[in-house]
Parts: structure tokens; C-alpha cells; sequence
């Protein structure tokens, strides 16, 4: 642990009943949303810890679940489905398409548009309000392991075992660019909040700035063997990142330098949200746990 | 199945957890408790008791990962996991299993178990046989051979009671079938879910009070006979619900009636299947009732545990779900030696843990490893067996055997002389007649090793 200006208070340890693939949080802050590969997504109250909430449909583990502006609820299997449902959990749409595996989705922060990439390579871009397929990207010559929206959404970020990402554009529906660093697995892309930058966190075990046209601008050791998981903080001055030696570390972004570390969780580190508040941290790991983290700054 | 309600624990179905304490459920072709019973007649009590508690790890455990390591093959084989010493000077396992380490001196390791039939299924695991051909009638699980040859300890008490829950993985879900031996030596499964009577009013404490509980037969005897579900009933119906009312086996699978410190001992668990709904619950629970029921006269336990089947992304790396799986499973195997140790059963009861296949040597694109039937590892302890010791080994990087292969068909010799059964002259008739030694005996003899 280090840096008197920023520590992480451990609030609440919520479980699953297999390894925890992501958390989100709801747009207040108020709710968490977390994806599990005991087949369902839970919903909890950040404040009290309280589970209010299990969604349960999919035939295989989830690897994702999001909430969209209007409150509803996204979620995506490893069963090859999405599925959108009300807030107060009631299965609405589900949308199907993937050939294979679905490893991992994003929503996009306005409107009810929703990405998702797959071991089929592809990666699909969905209108949940319809329940439609919108467009098929294809490029990927390995499974894609994460995508990312911008914060407008008019751009999408892939990555995956290709150890390419790929820049999509959502309007032509088309490549933008595809560029490579990680000389392993893509684990996570992320786009700062307020846009220009874009990270990304390696199976080699570093993770990497670049703007968001693909330009290279840092490459960092993240000090775990493997990057699973990050994200950048509301104000996009931090970046959290999860790995495979289970502890949570935050980044000064312009200056590249980690400002806090701690150990959070016995087993890989899947998923890492900051509350749109910035008060709260969410970390989901393998070991069945998500812990819910109270942001401190002296 | 029966089940006997009342309790503490909620569930989401609204069950609580005594709820499902199950009583009745035997599985294999719908076999019901008057079948028992009409085998314990024949039966009576026999013998000293001896016992087998045989733990199936679902899926095919990682055996370079767990106690085979490699740490001077190439990344690609050798793994993420480091071996540590054991308190047995010279054998080494993985560091994730430290609480076994300790206890290493208690167990025998087998490095280099072969002859699996590669089936995604604990058949082999139950009988020792493979799956096809088959004799007539079937192969016998193991502890429904040793019911038919030594019957019940006493007569409330099944021989064979087999722990596994239901799974969508049906192949691992099997509890043993009775084969040759007859549907009188079905295990009595109460996790099963196979048959189709619920007494869901009755409480465990209403147990004890037999009129109650003959009021609440009463009526579900007019509700299903009202439906027809009891035409063909015989008189052992009634005998049926003396293994119930018997609180001996009862009590064995209550585990509200244990110490809460020697649950926490052997970890609890969780009841929800393993994976992804296809699997067994990483329920130490599981080895604590084991305990319970060799204690009250069952010969042979069995139970799956986890799921072991651990081919990689996206379902977490070989590696992501071994750290999962391995620690807890440290604890209730650890707990279930010490407790066997404490009360004095090390003697007399066999634990053995192995699953139907090894894992391939080279780990996979997706942080994987995937089958391997070419060679596999056990443990076994207890049994009054020689222990702290390693047999057989394998080659550089774990793909076959080095020296001392050992067949599943030696490992069952050996059980089978743990409870006193001569597999060289033993046998049971298959359904034309047919005399069918328990293994092979012109090739596999129980193991030097442990005898």
C-alpha cells in the first residue's frame, strides 16, 4: 500500500456461488450489477451491501451485466445471449447471433445501444430498446476477449487473443483501425471518460495508453503477471486495474505511477467499475467475491 | 424421496435447509425403501465393519497440478503452481494444498493410475469396469457388490448409500448402478431426487413424535393412494418407513445435530452446483455426512465433489478454477483424516479421491487443460494401509507412466480386500448365471503397496 492521497476502505464483500465475471454500476451510483459464471447476475445496494436482486435465464455463465440510461438492466452469456430486463428484473427481450462463446458486452453510456464480442471472432453491435442485431463487425482473427464504447458511442474498442484492438466506427459501421502492442492476450480496453484516450490491459502482463485513434502513448509494467480488468475513474485522472495476482492497484494516468495497491481477492481479478460518483470501487473476482471499496482522498 | 421439512435456513425456493434432508430417495430405476428392506432380510448383521468412502472429483482432476508437479518443464507444461514440501521428506505437492501436505504421511499418492476408459463419467470410477462391454444386467457399482456379498451392518442402516446430488452432467451424476447385483443393492441416494414421495409437512423433530408422523403417512397414504400412485404397494411399505422412523440413519445425515466447530472444520460449502449448473456442490458437508454415515454401519459412501473439468476460458483457466477448487478441498479432505484419525476409524475405513481421467500435459490456447486418459492419480489413506509414500511416477512432463503403472482395477482389488472380499475367488453371478469375478483377477491383484 502506498500514497497518502488516495486509499480504498473496504465497505462490503458480496458473494456468488461461482467465479464473478463484472460489476457495473447503476448510473446514481446506488446499484450494482454484477455478472457471475454461476449462470446469473445479481443486483445489490452499494450502500448496505443488501443483495435486492437475482437475475436468472441464462443457460451458462454471464459475462456481463450493465445497466442501460433508462435504469433497465443488460446482461450476457456465455450461452451466446443477451438479454434485457426491467429494473425491477423481469425478463423483457433476449438477442441471439454469436456462433460461439460470448465472452464479453458493454453498453453504451446514452441510448440503449449494446456491444458484445465472442470466440466466434465477431463482434456484434445490438439496439436493446428493439431487441435487434444493428451490424456484425468481423476482422478478429482470434476470439475477441473485450469491447468497449466510447463515451459518445460512435466508436467501439475491441481486443482479444489476436493481441490486436480494433477500432470500430459505429455510424459507418466499419473499421477504423487495428493496431497491436500486447505481445499477448487483449484482457480489457477501456475509453476515458471525457474521450481522447483510450487503455488497454495485457495477458503480458502490462497495460497501455493510446489515443483514440491507435497512437501508442505509454506502456506501463502493471506489476501482475496478467491484466484481466480496468477502468478509468469519473474524472479519468485515475485507472484502476485487476490481475491475475488478485490485488487492485490505482494509477495516476498522467503520470503513469501507481498510487494504491491492496490485495482484494484470492483468485483473478475479472472485473473493476468506479461508481459514476466517484465515491465507490467495485472489484469482481474469481474467488466468488466482489468487494465494494469506499474511494478516500486526504 | 422423502423429505423432512421444518428448519432454520431459507432457501429460494423457500425450502429451508433442513428441508432438504432427503430420506427415501433411491435412485436407479426408481428403486424404493421396501427393495432395501427385502435385501436386509436376507442380510442381517456381519462382520467387523469395515468401510470405503470413495470421493469422485467430477470432470477429471489436473494431476500435474496437484500432486505430480513438473517445475523444471517448459511454462506451457509446468503450469502456474509451485510444489511444497510434504512433512514426508522427498514427496512434493502443490502448494494449494497445504493442509494435505501436512497430513502426507497419512495418505498414499498414486502418480501413474491407468487404464481409463476416457468416458466424461464416474462410472468407472464406481465399478472398476468399463462401460461397454457389459455382462448381462451390468456392472455392479462397488459398493453395491459389497451389499449384495456382506449386506447391512444392521438392518435400519443401507450397505450402500451414495451422496451425489442430481446434475445436468448425468454421467456425473451417477450414484451407482446396482447392475447384475439386483435393484436390492441400489444405492440409497438421498440426494438423488429420483423418486417421487414428499412429506414436506414433516419436521425433524415431528420425527420423534411417530404419531404424529403416522398421522401424516396416514394422510399421504389417502392422498396418493387417492391418485393411485401406491397400486402394487406391498407390506414393506410399511416396513419402509422403519428405516425412517429408525433415527439411527436420520441422525447421520443431520448434520444440525454436529458440533458447528467440526463443521466449520471441514469447511461447509456451498449446495448450489459447481460450474455452471452441471456439476456437483463443493460441499464439504459431503465428507463430514460421510464420516457420520460410516459411523452409523454404512460399508460404502460415495460422492462426487466440484467440478474438475477445466478446459479454459471462458469458463476461468485450468489454473483460475484449481485455485478455487483446491483450497477448499484441502480443508474437507484434511478434516475428514483428522476426524477419522480422532475417533479412531483410521483403521477401518478407506478413503480414496480420484476422478476419471488426467489432464493433458500441454495447457491449451484457452489456459486449459483437457482430457488425458493416459494417465491419471489417487489418494487413498485410512484402511489400516501403509502410507506417506508415492506409488508410481511419470515421465518429464507428466504424460505417462515412468514405472509402476497402476491399474483402476488394482485400486478396487484393494478396496475390496480392505473389506475382506477375496477378489481371486469371489464372485457374483451376472443375470444368465454366469459367475463374474469383482476384477480381472488374472491381471490385477490389490496393491503390494498398501497391503
Amino acid at each position: 500500500m502506498a500514497n497518502a492521497a488516495l486509499q480504498l476502505e473496504p465497505l462490503h464483500k458480496l458473494t456468488h456461488n461461482n467465479g464473478v465475471y463484472g460489476a457495473s454500476f447503476s448510473l446514481d451510483g446506488k446499484q450494482l450489477a454484477t455478472a457471475s459464471l454461476d449462470n446469473t447476475a445479481k443486483l445489490w445496494n452499494v450502500a448496505h451491501g443488501q443483495h435486492t436482486g437475482t437475475l436468472k435465464g441464462h443457460g451458462d455463465g454471464v459475462a456481463f451485466a450493465g445497466y442501460l440510461k433508462d435504469g433497465r438492466l443488460v446482461t450476457a452469456s456465455l450461452d451466446k445471449s443477451l438479454k434485457v430486463w426491467s429494473p425491477e428484473g423481469e425478463l423483457i427481450s433476449t438477442m441471439a447471433g454469436h456462433q460461439e462463446y460470448l465472452s464479453c458486452a458493454a453498453v453504451a453510456r446514452t441510448g440503449t445501444l449494446v456491444v458484445s464480442g465472442g470466440f466466434d471472432k465477431a463482434v456484434r453491435l445490438w439496439d436493446a430498446q428493439s431487441a435487434t442485431s444493428i451490424a456484425v463487425f468481423t476482422g478478429h482473427e482470434a476470439p475477441v476477449q473485450t469491447v468497449a464504447f466510447s463515451p459518445d458511442a460512435t466508436r467501439i474498442a475491441s481486443g482479444g487473443n489476436d493481441f490486436t484492438i480494433r477500432l470500430w466506427d459505429v455510424e459507418a459501421r466499419q473499421l477504423r483501425k487495428a493496431f497491436s502492442g500486447h505481445a499477448e492476450t487483449v484482457e480489457a480496453v477501456a475509453f476515458a471518460p471525457s474521450g481522447g484516450l483510450l487503455a488497454s490491459g495485457g495477458g503480458d502482463g502490462r497495460w497501455r495508453l493510446w489515443s483514440d485513434e491507435g497512437k501508442p502513448l505509454a506502456d506501463v509494467d502493471s506489476k501482475s503477471p496478467r491484466v484481466k480488468s480496468l477502468a478509468f475513474s469519473t474524472d479519468g485522472r485515475w485507472l484502476a486495474t485487476g490481475g491475475s495476482d488478485g490485488l487492485v492497484r490505482i494509477w495516476n494516468v498522467a503520470e503513469r505511477r501507481e498510487l494504491f495497491s491492496a490485495p482484494a481477492h484470492k483468485n483473478t481479478i475479472y472485473g473493476v467499475a468506479f461508481s459514476p460518483t466517484g465515491q465507490h470501487l467495485a472489484t469482481a473476482g474469481f474467488d466468488r467475491t466482489i468487494r465494494l471499496w469506499k474511494i478516500t482522498r486526504s | 424421496m422423502i423429505t423432512l421439512s421444518g428448519g432454520r435456513f431459507r432457501l429460494c425456493d423457500g425450502l429451508s435447509r433442513r428441508t432438504l434432508l432427503q430420506l427415501g430417495g433411491l435412485a436407479m430405476g426408481g428403486l424404493t425403501l421396501p427393495d432395501l428392506l427385502r435385501a436386509e432380510g436376507a442380510a442381517g448383521r456381519k462382520g467387523s465393519q469395515k468401510s470405503v468412502i470413495m470421493v469422485f472429483l467430477s470432470g477429471g482432476p489436473p494431476h500435474q497440478d496437484m500432486v505430480d508437479l513438473k517445475p523444471d518443464a517448459p511454462a506451457e507444461i509446468r503450469g502456474e503452481f509451485q510444489p511444497i514440501e510434504t512433512n514426508v521428506p522427498g514427496i512434493q505437492i502443490c502448494e494449494h494444498l497445504p493442509l494435505l501436505a501436512q497430513r502426507t504421511d497419512r495418505l498414499s499418492i498414486i502418480r501413474s493410475l491407468v487404464g481409463s476408459e476416457g468416458r466424461h463419467a464416474a462410472f468407472q470410477c464406481l465399478t472398476g469396469q468399463t462401460f461397454a462391454p457389459q455382462p448381462p444386467g451390468g456392472w455392479p457399482a462397488f459398493g453395491s457388490v459389497v451389499s449384495k456379498l456382506q449386506g447391512p451392518v444392521e438392518l435400519s442402516v443401507p450397505p450402500f448409500v451414495s451422496l451425489s446430488p442430481k446434475m445436468k452432467g448425468r454421467g456425473w451424476a451417477d450414484p451407482g448402478q446396482p447392475g447384475f447385483c439386483g435393484q436390492a443393492h441400489a444405492p440409497f441416494a438421498p440426494n438423488a431426487d429420483s423418486a417421487n414421495l414428499q412429506l414436506r409437512d414433516i419436521s425433524r423433530s415431528q420425527l420423534n413424535a411417530r404419531q404424529a408422523l403416522l398421522q401424516q403417512l396416514d394422510r399421504l397414504k389417502r392422498d396418493v393412494e387417492n391418485s393411485g400412485a401406491l397400486e402394487g404397494a406391498d407390506a414393506y411399505y410399511q416396513q419402509a418407513f422403519g428405516i425412517l422412523t429408525s433415527s439411527k440413519l436420520a441422525d447421520a445425515l443431520d448434520l444440525e445435530q454436529e458440533d458447528p466447530r467440526v463443521r466449520d472444520r471441514y469447511g461447509r460449502g456451498s449446495p448450489e452446483p459447481a460450474g455452471y449448473g452441471d456439476a456437483g456442490p463443493i460441499m464439504n458437508d459431503y465428507f463430514l455426512a460421510a464420516r457420520r454415515l460410516v459411523e452409523a454401519g454404512v460399508r460404502v459412501v460415495s460422492l462426487a465433489y466440484g467440478r474438475w473439468d477445466w478446459h479454459g476460458r471462458p469458463h476461468g483457466t485450468n489454473f483460475e478454477n484449481a485455485r478455487d477448487h483446491l483450497p477448499i478441498f484441502d480443508q474437507g479432505l484434511s478434516a475428514l483424516l483428522d476426524d477419522l484419525r480422532d475417533r479412531g476409524l483410521s483403521k477401518d475405513v478407506t478413503v480414496l479421491v480420484w476422478g476419471e481421467f488426467g489432464r493433458t500435459p500441454r495447457i491449451n490456447k484457452n489456459g486449459g487443460r483437457d482430457h488425458w486418459p493416459q494417465v491419471a492419480c489417487a489418494m487413498l489413506a485410512g484402511g489400516g494401509m501403509p502410507s506417506g509414500q508415492v506409488i508410481g511416477s511419470t515421465n518429464k512432463f507428466a504424460e505417462h507412466p515412468k514405472d509402476r503403472p497402476v491399474h483402476f482395477q488394482e485400486v478396487f482389488a484393494t478396496l475390496y480386500h480392505n473389506l475382506g472380499i477375496d477378489v481371486e475367488s469371489v464372485t457374483v453371478n451376472d443375470l444368465t448365471g454366469r459367475p463374474q469375478y469383482l476384477v480381472d483377477h488374472s491381471r490385477f491383484h490389490a496393491l503390494p503397496e498398501l497391503l
